[in-house]
């Protein structure tokens, strides 16, 4: 991209799923402007559609085609990034009157829509971490139900509810850890296989982070279990009370 | 050197809305290490509350219990489980052995409550085992077991933690006879050469010839039946 070649432009990758490829050329609809693609750039896409990126003169002729839509403001720009450390928008902001000064964050927030979809997908993530703790925690419960006539026995014989606690906290650790991996290798196949136009993508951060959210929720959620285990009354494995 | 068991006067109560039921009424028993007694009654005589009082699963209304000299009718819960583990052996009717366990690992899991499992645990564990017919059957999990060799199992845990006081409930209970009489003499051969204290509360009559006293539970109250000791057979 550069002044000599102004209607060379970079375009996000997934427009090379559609069929360009680097020298195609397009007319963005509602222009008149020929445009060709000098090379392709990687996730950069507004409202899940393809970005371009081109020269700025180029961008203003196209955007403000119609006489007079840029109200007499002589070399408009949209917006001026900055990029560093130790920036203070509100610094900035009062130095450029006239102007509004947010940061990026702030920024993407406001753009139309991602809100209400973000915020849907973390309702959903959030919903599937309460529902998680349920199943967990009835799965293990019931397991823990299961052989409370055990744990009656061990009682009796002289375990104390530290030892069948810890017993049952170090179970749920070990299934939790394991079917957390095997959870874990089934998203990373789903990932490969889903089609590439869906903006998905699996940050290793993200994993590690839900996956100790998991676990604690499994490791909470058995306590439960650990109390009822608590409350079993030895005298069950004489098998009667008179 | 273990003292045995001795409850002095231990009652009972149940309180069944406005009415006291009295399960246990002042039974005073002594029970000498190496010696072998039974009690037997009909159901609802309270032979299970008696045992279960004897092992320090159940505080007593009234009265004291000494095992190996130690009162534990007032201990806190939490001191029950430690008299258990370490002074109480429990042989419980059939099938009371944890299903998962092989049959090494069903005596280890005493230790293991206990604090940590030394080779010399597992050498006591295997002689116990040997002791008791099962050498060849260590490595096997409960349901591959018959039913007397469940209750030899059983009788193993109870011995594994060498407690001073040995409680059977019904250990016969879901056995015939050959099988009964084997567990039985068992019991009684285990109790004499270890020097145990050994109470077992059974229906069957058949099997007081291996015990030295037989006491005779009925509406709470417990009395001596045989005052004399009837000879192994």
């Amino acid at each position: 991209m550069d002044a000599g070649r102004p209607t060379y432009v970079l375009a996000n990758e997934s427009l090379k799923d559609e069929g360009f490829r680097v020298g195609d050329s397009f007319v963005l609809d509602g222009t008149a402007e020929m445009l060709t693609i000098a090379g392709f750039v990687r996730d950069q896409t507004y409202n899940h559609i393809a970005s371009v990126f081109i020269p700025i003169e180029t961008w203003r002729k196209l955007a403000f085609a119609a006489p007079g839509s840029d109200k007499g403001v002589r070399d408009p720009v949209n917006a001026i990034m900055l990029q560093g450390k130790n920036i203070d928008p509100n610094a900035i902001g009062e130095l450029l009157p006239g102007t509004e000064t947010v940061t990026r964050a702030h920024a993407v927030q406001g753009i139309s829509g991602y809100k209400e979809e973000t915020g849907t997908i973390f309702m959903m993530l959030g919903f599937l971490f309460v529902i998680s703790a349920f199943i967990v925690g009835v799965f293990f419960y019931v397991l823990t139900m299961q052989k409370s006539n055990q744990f009656g026995i061990m009682k009796a014989i002289g375990a104390k509810n530290g030892f069948l606690g810890k017993a049952v906290i170090s179970q749920v650790f070990v299934l939790s850890l394991a079917s957390i991996a095997v959870g874990i290798l089934l998203t990373c196949g789903t990932a490969a296989v889903l089609p590439k136009g869906m903006p998905f993508r699996l940050e290793t951060s993200w994993v590690i982070v839900y996956s100790l959210v998991l676990l604690a929720i499994a490791l909470l959620s058995s306590l439960v279990s650990v109390r009822t285990v608590v409350k079993i009354d030895p005298l069950k494995a004489l098998g009667r009370v008179e | 050197m273990t003292q045995g068991l001795e409850m002095r006067s231990v009652s009972k109560f149940y309180d069944a809305g406005s009415e006291r039921i009295t399960a246990l009424d002042r039974v005073s028993i002594r029970v000498e290490p190496g010696e072998f007694v039974a009690v037997v009654g009909p159901s609802g005589s309270g032979k299970t509350t008696f045992l279960s009082i004897a092992g320090a699963l159940l505080k007593p209304s009234e009265g004291e219990v000494l095992l190996n000299g130690k009162n534990i009718a007032e201990l806190p819960d939490k001191q029950l489980a430690d008299i258990r583990l370490r002074e109480v052996g429990f042989i419980m009717q059939a099938s009371n052995l944890v299903p998962y366990l092989n049959v090494l690992d069903q005596l280890l899991v005493v230790k293991r409550m206990a604090g940590k499992v030394t080779p010399a645990d597992k050498a006591f564990a295997a002689e116990l085992l040997a002791e008791l017919g099962l050498a060849e059957r260590m490595k096997r999990c409960p349901e591959e077991l018959s039913g007397g060799e469940k209750q030899r199992v059983a009788i193993a845990r109870a011995l594994m933690n060498d407690p001073g006081v040995i409680l059977a409930d019904e250990p016969t209970a879901s056995l015939d006879t050959k099988r009964a009489h084997e567990v039985v003499s068992l019991i009684a051969k285990a109790v004499k050469t270890r020097r145990k204290a050994a109470v077992m509360v059974t229906h069957d009559e058949r099997l007081l010839s291996y015990c030295d006293k037989v006491y005779r539970m009925e509406d709470g109250r417990l009395s001596l039946s045989s005052p004399e000791p009837v000879p192994v057979s």
